[in-house]
């Protein structure tokens, strides 16, 4: 897949689906439940 | 991410709720998320496929990481914030809450620093100490 670019202020970021730590599927649109959300991009330990 | 999770009582009146990202498969996201007590949950974007749709995947690192980036979005996924790390520098939760507070953000879009009362006397006791 073509990588994408950063979306910033003002532009909509795209969906996604993944699977959760708890191997629960989970779509980014429907956690968006309250005004906003935080979404934090870890580097991760692997 | 543990900043977050010591922030997570202020971030939830403030109208958010917070997810974790990483390219970590479930059992070591699921190990994290335990050994940090996070309320939040975490992703596993194990095929990099949103790190590369969002611009923030970083080949060069472990076989492929996702750059460290933090996201805010309304509930249209309009983004309102988003700031990359290249280095190993964070957004401190403080300053995300301050965003979702709305005086940040303003302040993020304007680009303009606004000092506090309190930074200009800080500013003048430095003076006079030096």
């Amino acid at each position: 897949m073509a990588s994408g670019k950063m979306p910033v202020a003002g532009e909509v970021a795209p969906d996604f689906d993944l699977t959760d730590s708890t191997q629960t599927p989970r779509r980014l649109s429907d956690l968006v439940s309250r005004d906003c959300l935080v979404l934090l991009f870890y580097r991760g330990a692997w | 991410m543990a900043d977050y999770r010591d922030h997570y009582a202020e971030i939830r009146p403030a109208g958010a709720d917070v997810l974790a990202v990483s390219v970590d498969p479930p059992i070591k996201s699921e190990a994290l998320r335990r050994e940090l007590r996070l309320p939040f949950p975490i992703l596993c974007d194990t095929e990099w496929r949103v790190a590369k749709d969002w611009g923030i995947y970083n080949p060069n690192e472990r076989g492929g990481i996702a750059k460290p980036a933090v996201f805010v979005i309304d509930r249209d996924r309009t983004v309102q914030y988003s700031k990359i790390d290249d280095v190993a520098t964070r957004v401190p939760a403080s300053e995300i809450v301050r965003i979702l507070r709305g005086a940040g953000r303003r302040e993020a879009q304007l680009k303009v620093y606004i000092p506090r009362v309190s930074d200009f006397f800080r500013a003048i006791r430095n003076m006079i100490r030096s």
